[in-house]
């Protein structure tokens, strides 16, 4: 199905790319704004709006914003691995007057069909969804963090997500990118998380999820981490045992 | 409190859930044919991986926090014969819950189509064709699985006596139980997932 430019309440969607510099820049501005514990991630989406960074050889990266009456109010970063036959949406946020509207729920719809769209580009077929990675509310050291976390993973959960029994560290960025250096990131350190698949209609038919083709694809083709590293080790030792690389 | 005197708090109550749960000795049968038009379809074994999944009633079996502890102490079978996943009820805590799927068939399945441990069966055994679940609002929900040949004579004393069990126990259960059991849905065990790329 083609992707609706327009959602609910008079939203529209608007495609962020290198040829539209000011999309980048309120892109930007916005991601700040909803997301200012992570503005040091700002390199990150200017990357992911060229599509095809080098640093990023095994994702097809899409940056979107929404609009709704005459402004920004939300921001969307996701990529295509095209490795394996499902996504990773990195970030999807909004500005607090424009949350409640659904506005959400079509973004999460719109996205699994351009997943479906790069999915057909690549020649993998249908894509199974895509991966997030959700914050722990057990890992919140303040009330009020913690409903911010339980509120990210409830609206997860409604649109169809199914938490996966792995567990599962986020590492601080991608590996090797020459767009962010080790000393951006000083004093990030990983964390765990929720590893949350949120299905297209082919992944939710699937009887038999491939934990282990998700953790590779992630560790390996997204955060571009070594073979055998600690994390893939952890997050598939309770799947696979003394099996495990 | 430690983590350890929590773990062993946590363990002795739900032992004592279920201690009561079995001995209750006026649950309604529930009036399902199993034998006669199932055999065993929600019984997860070997022989169910060639089936139509039309055919499959269901194929994993989730225990309840320390419910593999309490089944192997009353069968002494070892952790090898389930499958384990991870729930963190704190960073610094985690219980670990047993399952049984098409990679790690039912060990207590005898050649008969019998249950070797019926008298202290899982829950989810007991349970079925009834499915809980929790909704996003956090209210407990009830389906029913449709591929139980024998649905058409569920007792509804029995399903009530189901509800009321399961109602008692839903303020014990952690969040991420609830989300194992949904991630059930989608997995069967088999085939054995591979350590390759």
């Amino acid at each position: 199905m083609p992707i609706e430019m327009n959602g609910p309440g008079g939203a529209s969607l608007s495609i962020v790319n290198g040829s539209s510099p000011e999309l980048l820049q309120a892109a930007c501005q916005l991601f700040e704004q909803v997301f200012p514990e992570d503005r040091r991630y700002l390199p990150y989406l200017r990357a992911c709006a060229q599509g095809n960074h080098p640093s990023h050889p095994n994702t097809y990266d899409h940056v979107w914003l929404v609009g709704l009456n005459g402004q920004w109010v939300g921001v969307r970063i996701f990529s295509y691995i095209t490795t394996r036959t499902f996504g990773h949406g990195a970030y999807i946020g909004f500005t607090p007057q424009a949350r409640g509207a659904g506005l959400g729920t079509w973004l999460v719809e719109q996205t699994l069909r351009q997943l479906d769209d790069d999915a057909r580009k690549f020649g993998t077929g249908k894509s199974l969804g895509y991966l997030v990675e959700v914050e722990r509310p057990i890992d919140a050291e303040t009330e009020e963090e913690r409903k911010k976390d339980e509120r990210r993973l409830q609206f997860h959960r409604q649109c169809g997500g199914i938490i996966l029994p792995v567990p599962f560290v986020e590492p601080v960025m991608i590996e090797g990118v020459d767009y962010i250096s080790p000393t951006d990131l000083q004093g990030e350190s990983p964390r765990p998380m929720h590893l949350v698949l949120i299905p297209s209609e082919r992944g939710n038919s699937l009887q038999n999820l491939n934990l282990v083709d998700f953790v590779h694809g992630l560790y390996y083709d997204v955060y571009r981490l070594p073979r055998g590293h600690t994390f893939v080790k952890n997050a598939l030792s309770y799947l696979l045992g003394g099996k495990n690389e | 409190m430690k983590n350890e005197d929590l773990l062993i708090k946590l363990k002795a109550e739900w032992f004592e859930r279920f201690d009561d749960i079995l001995a209750n000795k006026t649950t309604a049968l529930s009036n399902l044919k199993c034998l006669e038009l199932c055999e065993a379809r929600c019984c997860p074994r070997v022989g169910m991986r060639p089936m139509a999944p039309e055919k499959i009633a269901s194929p994993v079996v989730v225990l309840l926090p320390f419910e593999m502890e309490y089944i192997m102490g009353k069968t002494g079978v070892g952790r090898e014969v389930f499958r384990i996943w991870p729930i963190d009820l704190t960073p610094s805590l985690r219980l670990e819950i047993g399952t049984l799927d098409l990679g790690k068939p039912c060990p207590f399945l005898q050649d008969d189509r019998l249950c070797g441990i019926h008298a202290h069966n899982p829950l989810d055994c007991r349970t079925f064709p009834m499915l809980p679940s929790l909704n996003p609002a956090g209210s407990m929900e009830w389906t029913l699985g449709e591929n139980c040949p024998s649905i058409a004579f569920l007792s509804p004393a029995f399903s009530d006596q189901m509800k009321h069990t399961w109602q008692g126990l839903e303020p014990h259960i952690p969040r991420a139980w609830w989300d194992l059991y949904a991630f059930a849905d989608h997995w069967t065990g088999y085939p054995e997932p591979s350590h390759a790329d």
